[in-house]
C-alpha cells in the first residue's frame, strides 16, 4: 500500500509522536483543575505546546487556543467574528469550513477569483473593499492544488486597507514558514493531523494579541468558578470544556520532530517527490491544475473525460491511496470546471519515498493507457 | 495541624501564566511551588505560586521582563 493522501491527513507520522499519546496515558489528569500532579502534568504538556507552536508561528502561548482541527478553529474564528452585517473578502480556494460559516451568518460575501495558471487574481481587489469590510479570509496553500498564496503579501494589502487577516494554514503548518507578525496575520487556525503529524482531533487557532473573538462555546474552565461569564483572558476565553491532553503530547512530538528536522528540508522533499511525479507523467495524456505556481506536495489532475472517482478506484485496487471528487471545495472546481469530474489528488508527505513515487506513476500509467 | 509559614503567595488570571511561572522558577532557581488559589484571592486562575517573601521582588521582576500577568501578591501566614 502506498499512501499519496497527506492532504487529507498524514499517515506515517515520527515515532515518538504515537509514543507520546501512549505515554500519556500512565502519566496525565485533567489539565487547569487543580494542583495535583497529575492535573499539573497534563497543564505541562499543554502549555509546552502552546510554546512550540507560538515559537513555530512567531506567536506568544497565551495566544494560543487548542481545538479539534481547522474547522472547528474556523467556526471559532468566523463565528466568532463576523456578523451579518459584515462585508468579508474570501477566495474560491477555500474549504467548506470557511465557505459553510459564512453562508449560516449571512453575511456580504466577495471572492478573489482564479488566474489561468492557477493562482489567485489579485487585479482588481481594491475595488473588493467597502466601507463595511471587516476582514479577508484566505487559504496559505489550496487544499486541491497546493498552489501558495503569498501571505506576506496580503497581510500588507488587509494592513493598507484597514482589515483584519485571516490565514487557514491546514495544508501549510508544518510545511511553510509562517510569521504571524512580520506576515500581518491576526488569527492563524492550523490543524495537528496533516503536516504538524499529530494525531486527529488536534488543532488550534492563534488570535494576535487584542484581537475580540466572541466563545462560540462556554462552560468549564476550571477557574473563576462562581462567575456567571465564562473568562474572557485568552487562551481559555476560547477553551471551554476538557482539552484533548493525549492528543497535545502526539501534537507536541509532531512539533518538536518539524523545528528538529527544519521546515525549509520538509518543504524540499515534499517538492522533490513532487517534481518526480510530475517528471513521470510527461508522456500521459492528463490534465493538470495549477502546477506550475509555487507549491506544497500537492498534485491535481484529470484523465480527459473520465470520472475521477473511476480512475481513483482503479488506483486503490493497485494498492494506490489517493484522494478523488470534490474534496471540501466547491468554489475551486467551479473555477477549474470540474465540478462533474471532480480531480485526482496526489499529495506527499516527508516520509513517502521515491520508489513509491514510481510505483504510483507506474500504476497511473498501467490504468490509462 | 501542620505549621503555616511565611509565604509570598502569587495569583495569575490563567493556567497559562500559572505554568510560566513554574518554568521561570526552574529556570532561575526560585523556591517554591504551584498550590491551589487560596480562598481569600478572590480572582485568579486556580493555581496559585507560593514562594519565599524575601523573592518577591525579584520573582515580580521576572514576571515584568518575562511578560507574565499575575493578578494579586501577599505576603502572609499561609
Amino acid at each position: 500500500m502506498i499512501y499519496l493522501d497527506n492532504a487529507a491527513t498524514s499517515f506515517l507520522k515520527p515515532p515518538s509522536v504515537a509514543r507520546a499519546v501512549y505515554d500519556s496515558f500512565g502519566q496525565v489528569g485533567n489539565a487547569a483543575r487543580g494542583i495535583n500532579q497529575m492535573s499539573l502534568a497534563a497543564e505541562r504538556i499543554v502549555y509546552g505546546t502552546r510554546q512550540i507552536v507560538a515559537e513555530m508561528f512567531q506567536s506568544s502561548p497565551k495566544q494560543v487556543a487548542f481545538s479539534s482541527g481547522s474547522t472547528e478553529s474556523l467556526n471559532l474564528l468566523i463565528q466568532g467574528f463576523v456578523d451579518p452585517q459584515d462585508h468579508v473578502i474570501t477566495t474560491v480556494m477555500e474549504h467548506n469550513s470557511v465557505l459553510r460559516p459564512l453562508y449560516r451568518i449571512g453575511c456580504d460575501i466577495d471572492y478573489i477569483g482564479l488566474m489561468p495558471d492557477g493562482t489567485l487574481d489579485k487585479a482588481n481587489r481594491d475595488q473588493l473593499i467597502k466601507h463595511n469590510t471587516t476582514c479577508l479570509i484566505i487559504t496559505h496553500a489550496a487544499n486541491l492544488t497546493g498552489v501558495i498564496n503569498d501571505l506576506s503579501d496580503w497581510g500588507e494589502w488587509c494592513e493598507r486597507h484597514g482589515i483584519e487577516f485571516f490565514v487557514d494554514a491546514s495544508q501549510s503548518a508544518g510545511v511553510l514558514p509562517i510569521r504571524m507578525a512580520d506576515m500581518k496575520i491576526s488569527a492563524l487556525a492550523f490543524t495537528g493531523h496533516k503536516g504538524l503529524f499529530g494525531s486527529q482531533g488536534t488543532g488550534g487557532l492563534i488570535v494576535k494579541q487584542g484581537l475580540d473573538i466572541r466563545p462560540l462555546k462556554v462552560g468549564g474552565s476550571g477557574i473563576a468558578t462562581f462567575d456567571k461569564e465564562h473568562p474572557g483572558q485568552m487562551p481559555t476565553r476560547l477553551e471551554a470544556g476538557t482539552l484533548n491532553i493525549h492528543g497535545l503530547a502526539g501534537l507536541k512530538a509532531g512539533l518538536e520532530f518539524i523545528l528538529a528536522t527544519g521546515i525549509d528540508r520538509i518543504h524540499a522533499k515534499e517538492l522533490q517527490l513532487r517534481t518526480r511525479f510530475l517528471e513521470g507523467l510527461d508522456d500521459l495524456p492528463v490534465i493538470l491544475y495549477g502546477v506550475g505556481p509555487p507549491s506544497v506536495g500537492i498534485v491535481a489532475l484529470n484523465v480527459e473525460g473520465e470520472d475521477s472517482a473511476l480512475i481513483g478506484g482503479y488506483l486503490s485496487d493497485e494498492g494506490i491511496l489517493i484522494r478523488t471528487g470534490g474534496h471540501c471545495a466547491p468554489l475551486h472546481h467551479e473555477a477549474f470546471g470540474t465540478v462533474e469530474q471532480g480531480m485526482l489528488r496526489f499529495s506527499f508527505s516527508y516520509f513517502n519515498t521515491e520508489q513509491e513515487i514510481d510505483k504510483a506513476i507506474g500504476a497511473l500509467r498501467n490504468i490509462i493507457i | 495541624m501542620r505549621q503555616k509559614t511565611h509565604s509570598l503567595i502569587i495569583s495569575f488570571p490563567t493556567t497559562a501564566d500559572a505554568m510560566a511561572m513554574e518554568q521561570i522558577a526552574k529556570l532561575y532557581q526560585i523556591d517554591g511551588k504551584l498550590i491551589p488559589v487560596p480562598h481569600f484571592m478572590s480572582t485568579g486562575c486556580g493555581m496559585a505560586w507560593k514562594g519565599l517573601p524575601d523573592d518577591q521582588e525579584k520573582t515580580i521582576q521576572l514576571l515584568k521582563d518575562k511578560r507574565v500577568e499575575w493578578e494579586e501578591v501577599e505576603c502572609l501566614e499561609y
